[in-house]
């Protein structure tokens, strides 16, 4: 949560598009900001890349307006998932509100998933974030693509940890807004129970989360 | 660690029209709607607070609202003479080049954000890992520095060890001689007490049997005879030796009782064969050890023993006794004109006491400390090793024991020893 204020009755959310390099979160919000209906939703902002590889993030604000007046800003990041660009993770990853950790499906690319899986929860941990506490869903990319881990793989590995599992191919739109739905869902129920947002502010969770995730068209 | 700093940027949090529109930009825009043909044009924040303003009013105008991250931040109002295609145009290209501005001043704030944050923390982290490297390099000093000490400790601990090993050594070999030899000794001085006893009995028997015929038979012989017998009596000075037999065999008697004894306290006191602790009569162990050291007693020197009564202890003998030969041999080397060493025993509290007092020149308060390290020896070369005290020290600690010193003020040196009576130490 990066701001609260009870006078101003406003709040504003945090979710944070987390994983390893090229995996395809940019293209996650590139996909979020076409399909999503343009009322309440803001500009893409695509800060300065480099070959098209994320440096700094990439953010997709929304804008809400519960009919009691609560306003509620969510503002969607990506983090840059190359290696090297750890200090910016931590810097984005502050206060957030939920994650959805985008893991790459192709064979060979485990390795790779699991090391910045270990390095979510060794940032969230350096910026006092509790990974079992915080929403967290992860989608497996690139369902498309030919030579992918299979479900059944994916589902044994990560089927232990009880976290929701997406099956997702951002370039095709497919996954996008399931993932993105249910983390919504997901960070509303843990500021719910922090905040009351529904029993004192008004705030019904169904209309936030369709407001925020209305398709366009 | 406490940094103060007090800009924290937090990335991503909420910007008003006024951050993001500088008015002079603002000005520059609504200016060139009037240039296209607009009366007027202004922007006011989501309060109607009027932020720019350019022209002036007239009864046509057009609204757009501005959004800043979807969210509507403020409004653009343009003023023109009638109403039409023109008026809604030149409101769009306002609306569209001020969002464009604000923008562009959302990422760039965004980017410096981002850039700020990031040098920040990773300022912070430097700063954090410089205090762990100084932290572990003042530890290193540090271990440095104590380490002389420790290796200085180590080794008067092995010293220590090393000497209380030797002297178990020691103890166990001489332990071992005691046994033979007092199983050598013990069977012909049993004779020879045994035969004395009888040649008492016999020496007896003859001087009553001489004493007989030199009161009885010799009147009755020739007189010739009788003068001679009378000389020869004189010659062998037999009256004489009638008074100093019995005296002679009582010393011998007496003599050999005494080695049978020595034999009997140097067993008990080398404790062969025994190990680990046993219930101890800590007064007899004492006894032993005054009989040991009757050797080194030099004429002169009074060793008086008030020797109380102490419940017996379970600990291992063998120590005990070799803490008191070792404090009592200190004490009989003292060089003091009529020395005097009491020994004193009783029970205080839970502990038992032993008190080795002597009328010494007492211990200097500076050296006071040092008396129970090993080597350490105010003697005379050759004559201590400076190991007795520190073996003492040792014995008695094994034991479960305590030593202690104190030098009274009317002079000489007191050696506590305590060992607490429930103690179950080997
Ligand atoms: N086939 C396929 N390609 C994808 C998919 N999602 C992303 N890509 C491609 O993968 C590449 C990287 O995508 P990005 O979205 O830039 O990846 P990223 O996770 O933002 O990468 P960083 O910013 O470096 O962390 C691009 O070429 C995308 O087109 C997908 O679902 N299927
Ligand atoms: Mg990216």
């Amino acid at each position: 949560m990066i701001e609260f204020d009870e006078q101003a009755k406003k709040l504003v959310v945090k979710l944070v598009y987390y994983g390893p390099a090229l995996s395809g979160k940019t293209t996650n919000l590139l996909c979020l900001h076409d399909q999503l209906c343009n009322e309440g939703r803001g500009d893409l902002m695509v800060l300065d890349t480099v070959d098209d590889r994320t440096i700094f993030f990439d953010l997709l604000p929304l804008f809400y307006v519960a009919p009691s007046g609560f306003r509620i800003k969510l503002k969607v990041f990506t983090v840059p998932g190359q290696v090297r660009h750890d200090a910016t993770r931590k810097a984005v990853l502050q206060r957030a509100d939920g994650i959805v950790f985008v893991a790459d499906s192709q064979k060979g690319k485990m390795g790779t998933n699991a090391e910045s899986f270990a390095n979510l929860e060794n940032n969230l941990s350096m910026v006092g974030l509790d990974i079992d506490k915080l929403p967290l869903v992860i989608q497996f990319n690139k369902r498309d693509l030919p030579d992918i881990i299979s479900e059944d793989e994916v589902n044994a590995t990560w089927g232990p940890t009880g976290l929701p599992l997406v099956m997702a191919s951002s370039l095709q739109g497919a996954g996008v807004l399931e993932a993105y739905r249910r983390i919504v869902a997901l960070a509303f129920d843990a500021l719910d129970a922090r905040l009351e947002l529904t029993a004192r502010y008004g705030v019904e969770r169904a209309d936030f989360v369709s407001s925020v995730s209305r398709i366009s068209g | 660690m406490s940094i103060d700093r007090k800009l924290e940027f937090i990335i991503g949090e909420d910007k008003n029209l006024t951050q993001l529109l500088e008015v002079s930009e603002a000005l520059m825009v609504l200016d060139g709607a009037v240039r296209a043909g607009a009366c007027g044009a202004e922007i006011s924040d989501s309060n109607r607070v009027l932020l720019a303003a350019c022209g002036g009013e007239s009864p046509f105008s057009a609204m757009r609202a501005i959004l800043v991250e979807g969210e509507p931040a403020g409004s653009v109002v343009v003023y023109a003479a009638d109403s039409g295609a023109r008026l809604e145009g030149i409101a769009d290209m306002l609306h569209a080049a001020l969002q464009t501005l604000i923008n562009g001043a959302m990422k760039r704030m965004l980017t410096s954000e981002a850039h700020t944050t990031i040098v920040n923390q990773s300022y912070d982290e430097l700063l954090e890992t410089n205090e762990k490297l100084s932290g572990s390099e003042r530890q290193y000093r540090e271990l440095a520095a104590s380490l002389e000490t420790k290796v200085q400790e180590r080794t008067e601990e092995l010293k220590r060890a090393y000497a209380i090993m030797l002297q178990k050594e020691k103890l166990a070999a001489v332990g071992g001689l005691a046994a033979g030899m007092a199983h050598e000794i013990n069977n012909p001085i049993g004779f020879v007490i045994s035969n004395l006893n009888t040649l008492t009995k016999y020496a007896t028997k003859l001087k009553e049997m001489l004493e007989f015929y030199h009161t009885n038979c010799e009147p009755a012989i020739p007189e010739d005879l009788a003068r001679q017998a009378e000389t020869r009596w004189r010659e062998l000075k037999i009256g004489y030796i009638f008074t100093d037999l019995d005296g002679l065999v009582n010393q011998s008697l007496d003599g050999a009782r005494r080695v049978q004894k020595l034999v009997a306290d140097m067993k008990g006191f080398s404790h062969v064969g025994e190990t680990g602790a046993v219930p101890t009569d800590i007064n007899l162990e004492l006894e032993q050890t005054l009989s040991v050291l009757c050797h080194e007693v030099r004429a002169g020197t009074v060793i008086e023993c008030n020797l109380g009564s102490v419940p017996t202890v379970r600990l291992n003998p063998a120590l005990l006794s070799q803490a008191f030969l070792q404090i009592i041999r200190n004490a009989l080397q003292l060089k003091a004109p009529a020395l005097k060493i009491v020994v004193t025993t009783g029970q205080q509290g839970d502990d038992a006491r032993i008190q080795i007092a002597d009328n010494g020149p007492g211990i200097p308060p500076d050296i006071r400390d040092h008396i129970f390290e090993p080597f350490f020896t105010t003697k005379d070369v050759g004559q201590g090793t400076g190991m007795g005290l520190s073996l003492a020290e040792q014995a008695v600690q094994a034991c479960g024991g305590k030593i202690s010193i104190t030098c009274p003020p009317e002079g000489g040196t007191v050696f506590t020893v305590t060992v607490p009576i429930g103690s179950e130490h080997s």
